[in-house]
């Protein structure tokens, strides 16, 4: 996208640059309007229809891949939040508050409310971010491919106390997983 | 000679009084619109001083400059001032200013309701800057989601600064979307068609039907919260039925279409101006009225791409990021139409090209971003963080600011009459983009590190810290450049040589009077056969100050403009517009009076000023028409007209038919809340729903039937429509003191009780207006050829009958069901 | 004004198609329209939501259909550029009832 949105920033800035740079000032009658089929019918309406009909269909292939479908392997977290801490229910009944703790190489759905206001759930080395909505119950599909530690934080502004709501993700191998659980699967 | 003579006898039709008493009573377009763009530039200077205070903050990590509550206040104050205080008033002052003289008329429709529309502006951005001031600013960001807002977590009245005083100015930008549509298409010059207009016109009437369409849900999203808050009615309360899902759906509704809403007018500006600096005609007027168009419907079906992280199923967002996507299409092909016309022509690199350019570079660069968000789980990133920021200042920055600072100095030869003294323009222009690029672009990097919106600080070793830095050092330079911009404007102003008239010889209209414009702008009005009538006829300016249009004679002390068809531009009648008055600052201190009751929390006090406002309202209405017929009077040479007391389709018609769309789709919006309610929000089904119950359908249905049926004919039997809108009252009365569980128990019976409301308010209108019809047929202001008023009273009418039976069906049938 | 009311039918038809789109869409979740397969891939959300999207094509194709062959004044061009607008709206509008699961 990036490589994309460049390219066709370069074109507009060189058309724009291109028009002033185009002749010598001066008093010359003004020229007959040129081309409107050109400039509206293929790069007003022909180019952009393409490039933006592809990155819809990108967009909404690779968003369908980020869905939580079901999978055999799959390990369900309740997620919590509240001014200004994150409570975390794993399976097998362990608690924590501040850290969130998942297998790593399995898919892992977050069923994430909140207590009292809007927060976010947002750990950006692995998935996008899903809302924290008191009263609804939102489902977030991670996946981390290694173990260790990732960086999580709030990303609904949430009141003063919002910059020190973040917390931890820890991704466990298999058996850290076995035993963080209880040998709950 | 009889240029000046004629000119003598307009002016004193049409001039505001001197000093301090002309000032609060002048309802002159011209005056309205300077004092709405001085004002916006007033608030945007404060907005930029709160965003300068944010930008010290993040300039360095674990700052202490100042605190969370004083960071909240800032950021929340910094978007609401830019958006509602600054951008929307911008451009409808601009618009006020301009559209009667690029159209060939003398004043906008309703003169008084511009004049309202300003005070209420001026009043209702007080109010918030005084909060500000007292320390009780709103803090729950510029788009106030709840829970946060709500009563529970914002016990202090910061929010209802926000939910009070915004509202007020919504009043102002409705009776502005209103008065904007209905100019532009009823009152223009002879044989102006549609295809004659000037683009910018097209522009402003898209943007008047968005503003129409769009503004509706805010407010009804607004009054909800402010209801929560007051009375514990729970919309937005999952605990008790509500959603605060239902607040970001009304209120992103409003808010996508508002950026559109802000970007329109500029790009109308922009396509105003750039075929002069290229001295050439636009190239494709017809490929832009279709994309204006495009924009103003396509951008009604983006909103929820404000929401792609909430939870709402993936294929329901596929919809709105396909719109999204699709929504660049339009805006391509006025990009690239605008750079074909650059090439097309001879372009100079005068001073409103040079911002031209400015704003060509940074809105592209934001759409551009745009786009990248459109995708969904490229936005489940970005979305919260600093990228956002950066994409919605650089089109909004780009889209708006730019092409306003161009239309500035393009105009202001206009507003003033006087050139330039310094060339401080083009210093101000390199400080105000460089220093903009600095700030912003830094924002892309710092959000794809990470760095979420709305945090007053962060820590040393999350990698922001000189991306912050150069970001606000970007800020100062780019004040420095708005400081030099306002100077060089102030010195032209007020020390710039005389001028001549049209220095950019552009071709619209205008630029066919004196400047600084007269009170009446034309001494007669222009017939037009093209779209450049000043190319066609360079004595244009000449040949109406002598008075050799239309309507070139003073008489009667008449503010007479020309009304006509809508679409071919031939001429109807003559609109009689009101004089100098009172009303419009009586009327928005009263108002005033009542929103502040409303946040002093006196609940029994503030019904008391709506009884002023409508014995205001009363009197307004009462003081135009005539107790005796005219006829047609002569209009041009030979020709004939009726006046608008005379005639069918007016302004005042129009008008009507505009308001009621608007305060219909608060009503649908309503109505799409309680279906949302009722299938997404938690806790559902309530533990009471109506009581099954048939008399007050069968009265309500009688009543409105009545109602309907009186006002058939004109001036038919108001008193029975009376008595039918009474009937319906009751009916809904009823309703909601026998059948309806108490609005406080569950979001079902608040949402029920507040569609019942709506119904009562319109009834509540419905039945004062037959009051008056009633009043003004027994003093004669109706009869012979004088029939607008029973035209006009019978849409309220049949609109109230309409909504009662609709809000009595929609209530009683969970009753029948259950 | 019914001219320019007019000149936007290929527009309202999208937005008429958009609103239902979404309202069914809506609808359908919460009455668990999807666990209803009727062949292979193909549900009662999908087989509802793209009956729905191909009624709004319909109605797109008739909007350009009644504008072909447009007189040359302005407003008449403009709903013919209109027409075909709001039909490929339409059309890029419902893709991913055929490439997303309903509800997830």
């Amino acid at each position: 996208m990036l490589g994309g949105a460049t390219l066709l920033a370069i074109l507009v800035f060189v058309l724009l640059a291109a028009a002033f740079l185009r002749r010598d000032p001066g008093d010359a009658p003004a020229r007959p309007a040129s081309r409107p089929a050109l400039w509206i019918g293929w790069l007003g309406l022909a180019m952009p229809g393409a490039v933006l009909t592809v990155l819809l269909g990108y967009a909404l292939v690779v968003g369908a891949r980020t869905l939580p479908r079901p999978a055999p392997d799959m390990v369900t977290v309740g997620v919590e939040a509240r001014r200004y801490a994150w409570a975390f229910r794993h399976p097998g009944g362990r608690m924590t508050t501040g850290e969130l703790h998942i297998p790593a190489g399995r898919p892992v759905d977050l069923s994430i409310t909140a207590t009292d206001v809007i927060h976010s759930f947002w750990v950006p080395r692995l998935a996008g971010k899903m809302d924290a909505i008191p009263g609804h119950t939102n489902v977030l599909r991670i996946v981390a491919a290694q173990p260790g530690t990732y960086r999580g934080e709030c990303a609904e502004y949430c009141g003063t106390g919002h910059k020190d709501h973040g917390f931890t993700v820890v991704a466990h191998d298999a058996a850290g997983w076995a035993t963080f659980t209880g040998g709950a699967r | 000679m009889k240029a000046l003579r004629l000119h003598r006898e307009m002016d004193a039709i049409w001039r505001t009084e001197p000093g301090w008493r002309g000032a609060l009573r002048s309802v002159n377009h011209s005056d309205m619109g300077k004092r709405f763009i001085v004002a916006a530039f007033v608030f945007f200077s404060i907005g930029g001083v709160l965003a300068m205070l944010i930008r010290a903050q993040l300039a360095t990590p674990h700052s202490a400059f100042v605190g969370p509550e004083v960071y909240n206040q800032l950021f929340t104050m910094h978007g609401s001032i830019m958006m509602f205080l600054f951008a929307i008033p911008m451009f409808e002052g601009l618009a006020m200013y301009l559209l009667p003289k690029m159209l060939g008329a003398r004043d906008m429709a309703y003169p008084r309701l511009s004049a309202l529309g300003w005070w209420c502006y001026l009043f209702g951005g007080t109010i918030l800057i005084v909060a500000m001031l007292a320390g009780v600013a709103p803090d729950a960001g510029w788009f106030l989601y709840p829970p946060l807002s709500g009563k529970q977590w914002t016990p202090g009245i910061n929010s209802d600064v926000w939910l009070l005083g915004i509202t007020f100015v919504e009043v102002s930008a409705m009776c502005a979307a209103i008065e904007i549509a209905v100019s532009i298409l009823k009152l223009r010059a002879a044989g102006m068609r549609l295809d004659r207009m000037p683009l910018f016109a097209w522009y402003l009437l898209a943007t008047a039907g968005m503003m129409i369409f769009g503004f509706p849900p805010l407010i009804l999203g607004s009054i909800l919260l402010e209801v929560e808050r007051a009375f514990g009615w729970p919309f937005y309360t999952p605990a008790l039925g509500g959603s605060p899902l239902l607040w970001q759906h009304l209120f992103w509704l409003f808010g996508h279409p508002e950026v559109y809403i802000i970007f329109l007018p500029a790009a109308g500006a922009v396509s105003t101006i750039l075929p002069v600096m290229a001295r050439t005609r636009i190239l494709g007027y017809g490929a832009l009225v279709a994309a204006v168009m495009a924009m103003a419907f396509l951008s009604f079906g983006l909103w929820v791409h404000h929401m792609f992280t909430t939870g709402i199923p993936h294929m329901a967002l596929g919809f709105f990021s396909a719109a999204s996507t699709m929504v660049a299409i339009p805006t391509a092909v006025q990009i690239f139409a605008w750079l074909g016309t650059l090439w097309s022509g001879r372009p100079q690199l005068k001073l409103p090209m040079l911002y031209l350019i400015g704003f060509f570079i940074v809105f592209v660069l934001g759409g551009l971003t745009g786009v990248m968000l459109a995708v969904v789980p490229f936005d489940a990133q970005a979305h919260d963080t600093a990228f956002v920021t950066a994409h919605l200042h650089y089109v909004l920055v780009g889209g708006f600011v730019f092409p306003m600072l161009a239309a500035a100095y393009y105009w202001l030869p206009h507003f003033t009459g006087r050139g330039r003294v310094m060339r401080l323009g083009e210093a101000a222009f390199w400080l105000i983009f460089v220093g903009f690029n600095l700030t912003f672009f830094m924002m892309h990097l710092t959000g794809l590190l990470g760095m979420p919106r709305r945090i007053d600080t962060y820590s040393a070793d999350m990698g922001w810290t000189w991306l912050n830095l150069l970001s606000s050092v970007g800020s100062f330079v780019m004040a420095f450049g708005f400081a030099l911009f306002a100077i060089d404007v102030g010195l032209q102003i007020w020390l710039g040589r005389r001028y001549r008239r049209n220095p950019w010889q552009a071709g619209t209209l205008e630029w066919a009077m004196l400047t600084p414009a007269p009170s009446y702008n034309f001494a007669s009005l222009p017939t037009v056969a093209s779209r450049d009538p000043v190319a066609d006829t360079p004595d244009l300016c000449v040949r109406l100050a002598r008075g050799e249009g239309w309507l070139g004679e003073a008489r009667h002390g008449w503010r007479e403009t020309l009304a006509v068809d809508m679409v071919t531009g031939e001429p109807e009648h003559i609109a009689i517009l009101p004089h100098n008055s009172w009303l419009p600052i009586a009327m928005a201190a009263t108002l005033g009076g009542f929103f502040l009751a409303m946040l002093a929390g006196l609940y029994v006090v503030a019904p008391l000023f709506l009884i002023g406002v409508a014995a205001i309202g009363w009197h307004w209405g009462w003081t135009q028409g005539r107790r005796d017929d005219v006829g047609t009077v002569p209009a041009a040479g030979d020709r004939c007209l009726p006046t608008a007391y005379e005639a069918s389709g007016t302004t005042g018609w129009w008008g009507s038919i505009f308001a009621l769309i608007a305060s219909a789709t608060l009503f649908t919006s309503l109505l799409f809340g309680y279906a949302f309610l009722w299938t997404v929000a938690p806790n559902w089904p309530p533990p009471d729903v109506i009581s099954p119950t048939w008399w007050q359908p069968m009265l309500a249905l009688a009543g409105a039937g009545a109602a309907l049926a009186a006002m058939r004919r004109d001036a038919a039997a108001p008193a029975l429509a009376l008595a039918g809108q009474v009937a319906l009252l009751a009916a809904l009365v009823g309703l909601l003191a026998f059948a309806l569980p108490a609005p406080t128990t569950h979001a079902y019976a608040a949402t029920s009780a507040a569609v019942a409301a709506y119904a009562l308010f319109h009834v509540g209108i419905a039945v004062l207006m037959l009051a008056f019809l009633r009043a003004r047929i027994r003093a004669g202001y109706v009869g012979g050829a004088r029939r607008n008023e029973p035209r006009i009273v019978r849409l309220w009418n049949d609109h109230a009958a309409g909504a009662g039976v609709v809000a009595m069906l929609v209530l009683a049938i969970p009753g029948w069901l259950a | 004004m019914t001219a320019l009311v007019r000149m936007s039918a290929g527009l309202i038809v999208w937005a008429v198609t958009f609103c239902v789109l979404y309202g069914l869409h809506g609808v359908g979740c919460t009455a668990g329209w999807p666990s209803t397969p009727l062949t292979g891939w193909i549900d009662l959300h999908r087989a509802i939501l793209a009956a729905a999207w191909l009624a709004g094509i319909a109605a797109g194709v008739a909007v350009v259909l009644a504008f072909r062959a447009p007189r040359p004044t302005l407003i008449a061009r403009t709903g013919w550029r209109l027409a075909w607008v709001g039909l490929i709206a339409t059309m890029a509008t419902g893709l991913p009832i055929l490439v997303l699961p309903a509800c997830l």
